[in-house]
């Protein structure tokens, strides 16, 4: 049967009002304008990057897009769907992207990643030292995400990417920028220093990042200072073979860290999803609290040589206001996250004379200027 | 973990051959450390006899050249090397050391049953490689020359007396069972 506009005007005459929708049949003004719609993509293609392929991968376009509109809607969907509009894709195509606002995340990060890597080739490497160098990457890594921390977004994102569904997507990341970060700093290691010095380096990365979230110091100041100290802290370790106790005392450092971080940033989301699993998530991620708080302390005290237990008993006597357990710990590192403050910054004075333990120190200061 | 599928910033337009290729050099590297320090426990205990420690030392050359050729590997492709590096060690010394103990015959069947069971993988990994097609000349060339390498010293642990050792059988079943397990676990961890 051969459809006329006629036939269908008739079948249409026949149905319910309600049926009748206003819509057309055919509409010039709903189809888009496909010879723009191509230029605009070769456009946006062309004032990217001039030396990625010529194969122009449209999910990588949207995210980049996407991230100019993150002020707006945050780390989410909208914010991909936005991009996805200004490049001529429909809305919907956010759908591309199975993690959904985590791809968001993700992919600042791999940007990220990208521009430390790019910036450190750029420099005069031979003539810095090693540890000139890692604070070169690291510092080059975080600036790049620094707007985002200024206006606090960046505390949502690693709020999300901390989130159990996607910890292991952070983890990785995470991974690859601490081994692109040490392969371009010199690292050419294939023993079990290998691992020892990445986990020292995660732990490096993670207390800065974390520094950086509540520091309103004139363009970051006060987290490069930090991030000084911490790899100042951690040179003296990783110069040396790993033995299995120094990579499983890095790991543990840079693990408690991660970990006291993850539950700090995390324990908002939590609450706001708080529904059928709040209890059971509430005493889970209170413990993991208290643990990451305990391992912390006692891989710093079995660092610096002490016995375990050590600082925890000495900073309790101290700071009576600030328990040693996860309550304390999660609920002033909240305050962190959700306000940052705009107090003096003395964390790092805060149990002088510990090692690796310092670069707990950031968690550990936030809670006690807000006790 | 985050050190599962380490992905280097450098080319790599295929997942799947970054992950075989590392599996490929994580492994060998491994076993090129376990089997210098085979060698290093054997000296250790039948150092004494001069002829035995010429030949276990020119052994023992002969598989830290392949390290070290497996150290460039592994800095260059971004390889993950095996976090169990210390483990493979202290086993290797050990396996070196107690059968060695038992004497020179039961030293040289270790060595055979070692070698034979590294010779066999290099063999699985050079087929799996040409069977994939990939452009891998430089590895191919490094693994045909290791496995040529490892089968001249099963050759000359053979002559050396390896058949005569007391116990030479449930030995070297022993020996080849655990090397093959430490295989396949080297390919992951």
């Amino acid at each position: 049967m051969i459809h006329s506009r006629g036939m269908i005007r008739a079948v249409r005459r026949c149905l319910p009002a309600w049926a009748r929708a206003g819509r057309p049949l055919r509409s010039a003004a709903a189809a888009p304008n496909w010879a723009e719609f191509g230029r605009s993509l070769t456009e946006q293609a062309a004032g990217h990057r001039d030396e990625e392929d010529l194969f122009h991968d449209p999910e990588l376009a949207i995210l980049d897009e996407a991230l100019d509109y993150v002020e707006e809607h945050g780390w989410t969907r909208a914010a991909i769907s936005a991009g996805a509009q200004k490049l001529g894709y429909p809305p919907l195509s956010h759908g591309m992207f199975e993690k959904g606002d985590f791809a968001l995340v993700r992919h600042a990060m791999r940007r990220a990643t990208e521009a430390m890597a790019s910036q450190l080739e750029a420099m005069p490497l031979e003539a810095m030292t090693g540890d000139e160098r890692i604070i070169a990457g690291v510092r080059a890594r975080l600036e790049h995400l620094a707007p985002f921390v200024s206006s606090g977004s960046w505390a949502k994102a690693m709020a999300l990417g901390a989130l159990p569904q996607h910890a292991l997507d952070t983890s990785t990341e995470l991974g690859v920028t601490v081994d692109e970060l040490w392969y371009l700093a010199g690292d050419r290691s294939a023993d079990a220093s290998w691992y020892s010095r990445r986990g020292l380096l995660l732990g490096v990365f993670a207390s800065t990042e974390l520094y950086m979230l509540s520091d309103t110091s004139e363009g970051f100041s006060d987290t490069w200072e930090f991030l000084r100290r911490r790899v100042a802290d951690v040179s003296l370790l990783g110069s040396r073979a790993g033995s299995a106790g120094d990579v499983a005392a890095a790991f543990g450092s840079g693990l408690s860290s991660l970990a006291g971080g993850a539950f700090s940033l995390a324990r908002p989301f939590v609450e706001a999803q708080k529904g059928h699993h709040s209890e059971a998530v509430h005493s889970a991620l209170g413990s993991l609290g208290s643990v990451a708080e305990l391992f912390r302390e006692a891989v710093a005290d079995a660092a610096a040589g002490r016995a375990p237990g050590t600082s925890a008993s000495r900073r309790t006597a101290d700071e009576p206001a600030e328990a040693a357990s996860g309550a304390g710990a999660a609920g002033g590192a909240q305050g962190e996250a959700a306000a940052p403050s705009d107090d003096a910054r003395k964390r790092d004075s805060a149990p002088a004379g510990e090692g690796t333990g310092d670069e707990a120190g950031a968690s550990d200061g936030a809670a006690a200027d807000r006790a | 973990m985050c050190f599962r599928t380490p992905k280097a910033l450098a080319d790599s337009p295929d997942p799947s051959r970054k992950a075989k290729i590392d599996e490929i050099i994580r492994v060998d590297h491994a076993g090129e450390t376990a089997a210098v320090r085979i060698y290093e426990g054997q000296m250790f205990v039948l150092g004494r006899n001069k002829e035995t420690a010429e030949t276990l030392e020119h052994m023992r050359m002969q598989e830290v050249e392949h390290l070290s050729d497996l150290d460039v590997l592994v800095a260059d492709r971004r390889v993950r090397p095996s976090a169990l590096l210390p483990v493979w060690e202290v086993a290797g010394f050990a396996l070196g050391a107690v059968t060695a103990a038992m004497g020179k015959e039961a030293a040289m069947a270790c060595t055979v049953a070692v070698e034979d069971v590294i010779g066999g993988h290099y063999n699985d990994q050079i087929r799996d490689l040409l069977a994939r097609g990939w452009d891998e000349e430089e590895l191919l060339a490094l693994l045909k020359k290791n496995r040529d390498e490892e089968l001249e010293h099963l050759e000359t642990a053979t002559e050396l007396g390896a058949e005569r050792a007391p116990l030479h059988a449930p030995l070297t079943q022993i020996i080849k069972t655990g090397c093959k397990a430490a295989i396949e676990v080297a390919k992951v961890i």
